[in-house]
């Protein structure tokens, strides 16, 4: 360890220090370091102001992207809700009319069926009546079975 | 930048798709409302008119008729509602 710092002291300290001397030893190498430093400069700011620069461009494409997914979501949404709603419209016409067809068939069968039973009522009525026996009958059969009694 | 800020953004395919979706869950189920027939009540036959026990039953009969073909119309209309609320890819897989 020792050894090591006993040969930085004795040789590269000197090796610096003769190397920055030389370097501002004249005003041209001197202009010529702050050009280059300038330059660097420049150029690290400048690739900064780049980077910041495209992060805004991304964010911006982001926002952009974000409000045409949410722009299309309510599309989709507003579409799928009519979908249903048309549906749902054509279904129920189409129920009623077939309602409407099946009531007026309907009446017909309720008036053919309500004739047929009034028909049979009518029969049933002519039937008893033909069948029924009179006062006038029943006195001719009583006097008849009196006279036939021995 | 202004040209970017103002320019529509194309979405992906598969944004589009997702954007699609999340407006389908969004937007529910919109059911419309029950026909009235499909709640109604079919009334008996009315005695008056049947007279007799025979067109009592038939009357009865027919009333009955009426209250099967208004259950199977209103099942009509509910499967029909049901096959054409399905989202379309749903029914496709």
């Amino acid at each position: 360890m020792a050894l090591i710092l006993t040969f930085l002291r004795l040789r590269l300290l000197p090796g610096l220090g003769s190397a920055f001397g030389w370097l501002f030893a004249d005003w041209h190498r001197i202009a010529a370091v702050i050009v280059l430093a300038a330059i660097v400069a420049a150029y690290v700011v400048g690739d900064q102001r780049r980077a910041a620069a495209d992060s805004a461009i991304t964010q911006q494409k982001l926002d952009a992207q974000a409000k045409a997914f949410v722009t299309s979501a309510d599309a989709a949404m507003a579409a799928e809700h009519q979908r249903q709603l048309q549906i749902g419209q054509q279904l129920t016409d189409d129920f009623q009319k077939q309602q409407a067809a099946r009531d007026a068939a309907d009446a017909k069968t309720d008036a053919a069926l309500n004739k047929e039973i009034a028909d049979a009522h009518q029969n049933l009525a002519a039937a008893n009546n033909a069948c029924a026996l009179t006062d006038d009958d029943l006195g001719v059969l009583r006097n008849g079975a009196r006279k036939a009694k021995p | 930048m202004a040209c970017c800020a103002t320019a529509p953004a194309r979405l992906s395919p598969e944004l589009k798709a997702a954007a699609a979706e999340q407006g389908a869950a969004a937007a529910g189920v919109s059911l419309p409302a029950l026909p009235k027939r499909c709640s109604t009540k079919t009334p008996h036959a009315d005695p008056d008119i049947a007279g007799d026990v025979h067109g009592a039953l038939k009357l009865e009969a027919r009333q009955l008729d009426k209250a099967n073909a208004d259950k199977s119309s209103c099942a009509g209309l509910y499967d029909r509602l049901r096959a054409g609320l399905a989202k379309p890819e749903a029914s496709k897989k």
